[in-house]
């Protein structure tokens, strides 16, 4: 029996021009997934998909092993969910928001509220249109964290922070993971976030989903790697070749298979460097 | 239980927490029967991926240096600090390796090579 908190099974979305097509996605309890691609790849729509914020098919996705509709308030009660186009009305501040939409869940818990808002340096008087861009995201990772959400879906939280700001978000995500049954799901092009706190990694290009691999195992079997020949050995393991003058770079995804080789020198990849070797052509 | 991570070394990051546990062993900073900090707890702690902290101590339970208590925890299992020496001894070896052939390459002579480890003693 599936435990999963999110289980999705042949999820396809069509556009005139794009289409996601998602065989199988299952998220453990208890880890935070970071989504990675290139915009266009799909990140959004898969998210907005899983929250039933676009329609897709009956069957496809199941969240705490229902699907949404069958349980909507209960289910809607555990996410959290932080977007840019999620916005909240312009004229309303932080104690609007705990007053009139935090009631809407069960586990809001106002003590949170309050010291996530000190922390991330809010006024909870300001109204949203008066803020920066970046304070209003945190205005809203404030109040989606405040409520003991289970699933935690974020799309580009960070993406309008500072680096101080996106250290504090950090800290408090971190806090939240130490407890047992949360689980998280980010979509960023702040691969140095996911450096930090991931503990998977999942990789969409043009909606598909090219590898969804847990951290350790990204760090062990993915790195780039410096020949001067390209052995056919090495060769089907070797992604975004590129020539130099006296040898070749690329990404190894098998690097276990050939660390002890005298002739390749292999190094760190960030997940930055992952996704680029990923995308680029061969040379 | 303080651990750091380097983020520009060659060596994955779970492998780096495995070394380092196994040298506060080896100094005596952890002793058998000690309880490591439960994965969670270090992961928020040392901002570190919950991920990498368990993959750390199940390659440590797989060299049998720790043992998992069910509902109580990971232990430091009887020391045997030959074994613990023996499982980094390779790796060890594979970086002076590295480090051999690489003054190798510039035209260093073993007997060259040889002084300037023999240096690094003092």
């Amino acid at each position: 029996m599936n435990d999963y908190v999110v289980s999705i099974k042949d999820l396809m979305i069509t556009y005139s021009d794009f289409r996601l097509m998602i065989e199988e996605l299952n998220l453990n309890k208890g880890y935070v997934y970071g989504l990675i691609g290139k915009n266009g790849s799909g990140k959004t729509t898969l998210l907005d998909a899983l929250l039933d914020l676009i329609p897709h098919c009956e069957d496809d996705v199941r969240i705490f092993g229902q699907r949404i509709k069958d349980n909507e308030v209960a289910i809607k009660n555990r996410i959290a969910y932080v977007s840019d186009d999620f916005v909240f009305p312009g004229n309303y501040n932080l104690n609007k928001v705990a007053k009139d939409i935090a009631p809407f869940y069960e586990r809001f818990d106002e003590k949170c509220f309050n010291q996530l808002i000190n922390k991330f340096g809010l006024s909870k008087y300001t109204k949203f249109k008066d803020m920066s861009k970046g304070s209003q995201n945190k205005a809203y990772i404030a109040f989606a964290l405040s409520h003991g959400a289970d699933l935690i879906v974020m799309d580009e939280p960070t993406a309008n922070l500072d680096p101080i700001a996106r250290k504090d978000i950090l800290d408090v995500l971190y806090e939240i993971m130490s407890e047992e049954d949360k689980t998280i799901i980010f979509s960023t092009h702040i691969t140095s976030d996911l450096d930090k706190i991931a503990d998977h990694v999942i990789l969409l290009d043009q909606g598909r989903i090219q590898f969804n691999l847990p951290k350790d195992k990204l760090e062990e079997e993915c790195c780039k790697v410096f020949l001067e020949e390209i052995d056919e050995n090495i060769r089907p393991y070797l992604k975004g070749i590129k020539r130099h003058a006296n040898g070749y770079e690329a990404l190894c995804i098998n690097s276990t298979r050939f660390m002890d080789d005298d002739r390749y020198q292999f190094s760190r990849a960030t997940i930055e460097d992952i996704m680029y070797y990923w995308e680029i052509k061969n040379e | 239980m303080f651990i750091k991570i380097d983020n520009k070394s060659s060596l994955p990051n779970y492998l780096q927490i495995e070394n380092q546990i196994k040298q506060l062993i080896l100094k005596g900073e952890l002793k058998q029967g000690d309880k490591l900090p439960s994965i969670r707890s270090l992961s928020a702690e040392l901002n570190i991926a919950i991920i990498t902290i368990k993959r750390a101590y199940e390659e440590l339970e797989k060299d049998h240096i720790v043992f998992t208590e069910a509902g109580k925890g990971v232990f430091v299992a009887p020391i045997d600090q030959s074994e613990i020496k023996r499982s980094i001894a390779e790796e060890l070896r594979s970086e002076l390796a590295k480090t051999v052939n690489k003054a190798k390459s510039f035209g260093f002579s073993d007997e060259e090579i040889e002084e300037m480890i023999r240096s690094v003693y003092e």
